[in-house]
């Protein structure tokens, strides 16, 4: 496969060097060629018809959505890669861009939900299924070259790989969700949302520093600094990250996520089949009964996916780079589409992808987001060597 | 892969994403566009169930 560079790497350059090469040649500004691209037409009568049909809460998250996508495109800002680098290579890059956009985005989410009670954090229990699903998550994104983000957006741009990846996601994601309770069951402390027992200030203070120390630690053992980024754009792009971020809080009232989208767009397909939810444990209850007989526009993560898709097609229409390309043998297909199915599935155990669990999590103050880091890293380590084995090595 | 296939990938997935959403919005129950949420839930009244990839099984009402 020919793919390299994480949920990005099929898209040759990176932001900075793509910023320079505009600058040099004297191109029209970013925006302006944003603005001025077809896409950027329909997704505004997207967002139109999203807030006509549903609602305006919903359009702004549809653009809260493209914010997101559009800098995961524009700055190739991808968790798997950054994971994969400094395993890889020493690279603390990707790590660090990625520690900065969560730590902004702590000091303004955590007092946030401290002080409204209508705003949630990502705050999941610390059960078995969290720890084996985040394992084999953090395995499995490095097989598949992208998270739930990653995977979502370079579909949406025609990667092939990915296109193969998605439906086995959703489907995973549909039925991890469905035998949560069974996973549950192996065992489960409640959830621990950090701002409630130690308060606000030794929450952040302490984060914070954890943040700082493992950062500090990445970058006193580090051997390139060049290997996937070069320049400020990744930093640039955390700093927006952690905007888009704070907005999606304040507007759908929880934190950005991925993963529950994809499965609800599973079930419903499940539904259309025949298949009755009704009973079942986790589609059964009123709440997602309610989300499967209303449209996805309805619902807040689906919306927010959909503008994530939209804005990277976009970002990377912008830059050139919308087209990346894929080449895998039958084997590697076959691989792909197993490789989704595990992932959704293990999302689900695991309350969360990189930005539900890891991001999210930790962002706002849950314990179960640090847990989620420490398995889903380890798995990495096991991820990468198996995705060399099988060839996908760029 | 050449890139008119990448082309034609991406084409296809994104019908096929409208068809998702139009066929979805076909058969869900009807919406009253007038009677949503305010635009944002800062400062509003909190909203259970909401569907979040973090939430326990406990986060709502139980299964019928």
């Amino acid at each position: 496969m020919a793919t390299d560079g994480g949920s990005i790497a099929a898209i040759p350059g990176d932001g900075t060097s793509s910023v320079r090469k505009d600058r040099a040649r004297g191109l029209q500004p970013y925006a302006a060629r944003v603005a001025s691209s077809p896409l950027a037409i329909a997704a505004v009568l997207a967002c139109l018809a999203i807030t006509w049909l549903v609602g305006l809460r919903q359009g702004f998250l549809f653009i809260v959505g493209m914010g997101f996508g559009a800098v995961l495109a524009g700055v190739s800002f991808g968790f798997t890669t950054g994971w994969r680098v400094w395993i890889r290579d020493r690279d603390p890059t990707g790590f660090l861009a990625q520690f900065l956009a969560i730590g902004l985005t702590m000091l303004v989410s955590i007092p946030l939900i401290a002080s409204h009670e209508e705003l949630s954090g990502a705050i999941a229990p610390l059960s078995v299924s969290l720890v084996i699903g985040a394992f084999v998550f953090g395995a499995a994104m490095q097989i598949a070259d992208g998270c739930g983000s990653g995977t979502l957006y370079k579909a949406g741009l025609g990667n092939g790989f990915s296109l193969a990846v998605l439906p086995g996601f959703i489907a995973g994601s549909f039925l991890g969700a469905a035998h949560l309770d069974r996973w549950l069951a192996l065992g489960s402390l409640p959830p621990v949302a950090l701002p409630e027992h130690l308060g606000v200030g030794a929450t952040l203070i302490l984060q914070l520093a954890a943040l700082g120390a493992i950062g500090a630690w990445l970058w006193r053992n580090r051997k390139k600094t060049d290997a996937r980024w070069k320049g400020r754009a990744i930093y640039v792009g955390a700093v927006l990250l952690a905007v888009f971020a704070v907005l999606n809080l304040l507007v759908a009232g929880q934190p950005w996520g991925i993963v529950y989208g994809l499965g609800l767009w599973g079930a419903k397909i499940a539904t259309w089949l025949g298949v009755d939810l009704a009973a079942n444990a986790y589609w059964g209850r009123e709440a997602r009964q309610v989300h499967l007989n209303s449209s996805l526009l309805t619902d807040v993560t689906s919306v927010t996916n959909l503008g994530l898709l939209m804005g990277a097609l976009i970002a990377a229409n912008v830059r050139g780079n919308a087209r990346p390309a894929t080449d895998a043998s039958g084997k590697q297909w076959l691989v792909a589409v197993i490789t989704g199915l595990v992932l959704g599935y293990s999302a689900r155990l695991a309350f969360g992808c990189n930005v539900g669990a890891y991001f999210s999590g930790i962002s706002t103050g849950s314990l179960h987001g640090w847990v989620w880091f420490a398995a889903a890293f380890a798995g990495s380590f096991v991820g990468i060597p198996m995705r060399e084995r099988l060839g996908l090595k760029s | 892969m050449k890139p008119r296939r990448v082309t034609v990938f991406a084409s296809i997935f994104w019908i096929a994403a409208f068809a998702f959403i139009a066929f979805d919005w076909s058969r869900a129950g009807p919406h009253n566009r007038f009677d949503e949420p305010p635009p944002w839930q800062l400062g509003q009244e909190k909203v259970e169930g909401a569907g979040h990839c973090a939430a326990p099984l406990t986060a709502d009402a139980p299964a019928k």
